[in-house]
């Protein structure tokens, strides 16, 4: 059941009248149902899944905290203890409190892990094995990942780790715990919620506000006309130069590749924007997964207005912890007497950097091509913090105005630029296709594809065109008002009924019009449901 | 009462949408020719027709009730679209019964032998269905069509600008405005053409054959209740084939005799050679495609339907009734078109 589904929004219709029908204090107990019922549309099977790890992830949450209570209890019972006592009493209960965290997340991952990456990796060891005569034969799976398995798994594994950190209090009530994870409008692509972020919020009750279904809608409306008038209509010529990319050269590529970067922005965006409008109808904020990235002007930026939960995930449970952890701590002292204090402190950054930007593109899928693609970032960002002080002395000494709008938009061109090249990974069937795109687009040089009406052979007409160009101006002004502070529905909400109502007809049927959907084509899931 | 804003809000904002939805819906909709045939049909006086006409293009072209009227002042419309299904077919006989009450019902034999789904032949579903009024009939037919297909085929057959959202590039001023030719809507739901195509159709055509094609189970359901509203309401029901001078083969004859004798229905079957000479045709001045015969073509059949209609049954003949002057004047239109094109 997508987004942009007829069945969706019947389901919708229902689960909102519901909602605010029922006892304000039932209707957690409504998303629940919903959720599920939401869930069960993507296969009866998946929702095993799903309830393993809703299980997993509770019990290990309350035995933690079980732990931490006790362990406190205990101390404060026994103040007589001496020091060592105390160290020894602690190292025991971390010791604990460790083989829980490993078993249970073990277990989490091992899901994942299994559904996700074992052809990958079975088909990776019959590879090596046949190359080293050993002929080991795993079989292929005829596997079908549960929908949004990745963004529950690292749910639930958030909400461990912060109870072990005591940043949060274990769920007590199953259910409720279950409907964190199962979430309907975030399931299906995110945002990735902590759990202090979201279950409150889940729990509590919400009378039916005027404004906020408004707003809620208005960002649901923004949401399908960036993906079904900009991204699926993109997808049509992206899908033809990818999917046939030995007929095209050059310049054709690297607009194919450009069409990738605006429909993969505005197809992962507008999915977030329909959940994020969806909860706010129902008085729910869900946390922001975009911050105009194509705005960012260094590569480091980017990931923190792109997929910013998954960013920020990735920085909260593996580069810290990678970074303070013993074994680092440890590298950086040997670093710095074998290469001096400057390499000595910044190598383990860039090592744990780029391990995590390798856990980024892992977590994307189990393809060569992306590892790729994450250690790609992983090293563009790792140069930029290595090369930082040459790039600072440089603009000094060439007397380079870096204050200015100029030097801005020349970074943002160039942040743009670098992620588009990333994308030939994140759309390429695989390593060797995008290795090959990459020749093909810079070995060429054929800029009458512009000109020549090649563009036009790629499956949009001249009249399609016009309406992504018109779009994707659309887009781009909003943003640059929002990029300057000003909170667009707010503004909307100020003018007279006669404009706003005139605004919302022109939004909804351009949505109705030139949206790509219904049976005459077959309208792309969303991207980012695959991960 | 407490003045509610919000909900007056959102009740103003959802009757102007319905209403731009409406248009927009109108705009964008297919026009597929048979909305004349269907709203001129709904503008005839009520329980004013004798004979209806109901099936599939052979019909449109090749039936013209103003001839019936001219030889026996029986009042007759056809009502068929192009490649239409039984089940459309039975949901037009119900629907024809809201505003009519006809003495005689004739269903077009081809479709006893064929049935598709939706999803095999949409369009011939989307011809047939768009251009009834909405009723509950419409609705019922609705259910029963998609019924086998995915729920965004009922969505959109529901909201037919769903279906058709993506016609925006290639709209034209006749998707705004209604281009009816009035001359159109004169002829009973009949359709006029005077080309000729000449048709060089294989020798074994009709070859005589004791093999019967076997009569599809989903059409012979809907005809069943056909015949068993017609029995009820004492609607005499007759079948009949128009020519159809590529497809047309003998088994299908077989089987829809058989299917005829055991009903007790006659059954006309104009693909029959000795029936085609007994009328006149001339495959090389009758025909207007490969499938259809023409104008010239549907006088002759025409003349001689009538004369089964005369044989057969005992109807009024209301050439005197002033009531029904208007057919006079519009029969004698269709009789200049014939001795200006036909001779």
């Amino acid at each position: 059941m997508i987004f942009t589904s007829s069945i969706f929004w019947i389901f919708l219709f229902i689960v909102l009248l519901l909602y605010f029908l029922i006892p304000k204090n039932s209707q957690w107990i409504v998303l629940l149902i919903a959720s599920y019922v939401f869930y069960l549309f993507s296969g009866y099977g998946m929702v095993t899944f799903l309830l393993f790890t809703t299980t997993i992830s509770f019990f290990a949450g309350i035995l933690l905290e079980k732990i931490n209570n006790n362990s406190k209890d205990y101390l404060n019972n026994n103040k007589s203890l001496t020091r060592e006592q105390r160290k020894e009493f602690k190292r025991i209960i971390e010791r604990k409190k460790r083989i829980i965290i490993f078993i249970s997340i073990m277990l989490i991952f091992s899901i994942l892990g299994f559904l996700k990456y074992y052809n990958f990796f079975s088909l990776n060891l019959t590879t090596l094995s046949n190359k080293l005569s050993v002929n080991l034969d795993l079989p292929s799976l005829q596997i079908l990942l549960p929908l949004g398995i990745s963004f529950y798994t690292f749910q639930s594994v958030g909400y461990i780790i912060d109870i072990n950190r005591g940043k949060i209090k274990a769920d007590k009530n199953f259910p409720k715990f279950a409907l964190f994870l199962s979430y309907f409008p975030q399931i299906v692509q995110g945002p990735i919620s902590r759990y202090d972020q979201l279950a409150k919020q889940l729990y509590e009750s919400h009378p039916f506000n005027y404004d906020r279904v408004k707003f809620g809608f208005q960002l649901v409306l923004w949401g399908l006309f960036k993906k079904m008038v900009i991204a699926d209509r993109l997808a049509i010529p992206v899908n033809n130069i990818f999917n046939n990319y030995l007929e095209y050269e050059g310049f054709s590529i690297f607009v194919g590749v450009l069409f990738f970067s605006f429909q993969m922005y505005c197809d992962f965006s507008g999915g977030i924007d329909i959940a994020r409008g969806i909860s706010e109808v129902m008085g729910i904020n869900l946390v922001e997964n975009f911050q105009r990235p194509f705005f960012s002007s260094s590569i480091d930026e980017y990931w923190r207005r792109w997929h910013i939960t998954l960013g920020s995930w990735m920085r909260e449970y593996v580069f810290y912890p990678l970074s303070l952890s013993k074994a680092f701590t440890k590298l950086g002292r040997s670093l710095r007497k074998t290469f001096g204090n400057y390499l000595g402190k910044i190598l383990p950054t860039l090592i744990a950097t780029i391990i995590t930007f390798l856990a980024v593109g892992i977590w994307h899928g189990p393809n060569w091509k992306y590892v790729a693609f994450g250690l790609y970032y992983g090293i563009l960002i790792s140069a930029g913090i290595f090369l930082a002080p040459v790039r600072k002395s440089t603009l000094n000494k060439l007397k380079i105005k870096t204050d200015g709008f100029s030097w801005r938009l020349l970074n943002i061109l160039f942040v743009f630029f670098a992620t588009t090249i990333g994308r030939y990974f994140a759309r390429a069937d695989g390593i060797m296709q995008a290795g090959s795109m990459l020749k093909r687009t810079f070995s060429v040089y054929n800029p009458w594809v512009f000109f020549d009406g090649s563009l036009l052979k790629l499956g949009l007409s001249r009249h399609e065109y016009s309406i992504v160009f018109i779009s994707i101006l659309v887009l781009l002004l909003i943003e640059i008002f929002q990029e300057n502070g000003v909170h667009i529905r707010t503004t909307i909400a100020k003018q007279n009924l006669l404009f706003r109502w005139s605004l919302y007809l022109a939004a909804i049927f351009t949505v109705l019009i030139f949206g790509i959907y219904g049976p005459e084509y077959v309208a792309t899931d969303f991207i980012y449901q695959g991960f | 009462m407490k003045f509610n804003r919000p909900l007056f809000r959102i009740i103003g904002f959802f009757i102007i949408f319905s209403i731009f939805f409406a248009y927009t819906t109108q705009v964008f909709t297919r026009k597929w020719g048979y909305q004349a045939q269907t709203t001129i049909f709904y503008q005839q006086p009520e329980d004013s027709i004798d004979v209806l006409f109901l099936g599939a293009s052979g019909f449109d072209w090749g039936v013209s009730p103003l001839i019936l009227w001219e030889e026996t002042g029986v009042t007759s419309y056809v009502r068929a679209i192009g490649a239409t299904t039984s089940s459309m077919i039975y949901y037009y006989f119900l629907e024809s019964l809201k505003y009519q009450n006809p003495d005689i019902v004739v269903l077009d034999a081809y479709h006893l032998v064929r049935y598709w789904n939706i999803d095999d032949n949409e369009p011939s579903y989307r011809r047939s269905f768009e251009p009834l009024d909405f009723s509950l009939i419409k609705l019922k037919a609705l259910f029963d069509i998609s019924k086998n297909s995915d729920f965004d085929t009922f969505i959109s057959l529901l909201f037919p600008f769903f279906r058709y959202h993506s016609r925006w590039s290639e709209l034209s001023k006749n998707d705004f405005v209604k281009t009816d030719n009035p001359e159109d809507l004169i002829f009973k739901g009949q359709f006029i053409g005077f080309e000729k195509y000449e048709i060089d159709y294989s020798d074994e055509f009709m070859a005589e054959t004791n093999e019967a094609k076997g009569i599809s189970e989903e059409s012979r359901d809907y005809y069943e209740k056909i015949i068993e509203i017609c029995n009820e309401k004492g609607i005499h029901v007759v079948l009949m084939s128009m020519p159809r001078l590529a497809t047309a083969d003998y088994a299908e004859y077989n089987a829809v005799k058989t299917y005829a004798e055991e009903n007790k229905i006659i059954f006309v079957d104009y693909n029959l050679p000795e029936l085609m000479n007994t009328v006149g045709f001339e495959p090389e001045k009758d025909m207007i495609d490969s499938g259809h015969i023409n104008t010239c073509g549907a006088q002759k059949f025409s003349s001689h339907f009538a004369q089964i209609l005369a044989e057969n049954y005992s109807l009024d003949d209301k050439r005197n009734d002033p009531k029904f002057e208007i057919w006079d004047r519009d029969a004698a239109h269709l009789r200049a078109l014939l001795d200006e094109n036909c001779n």
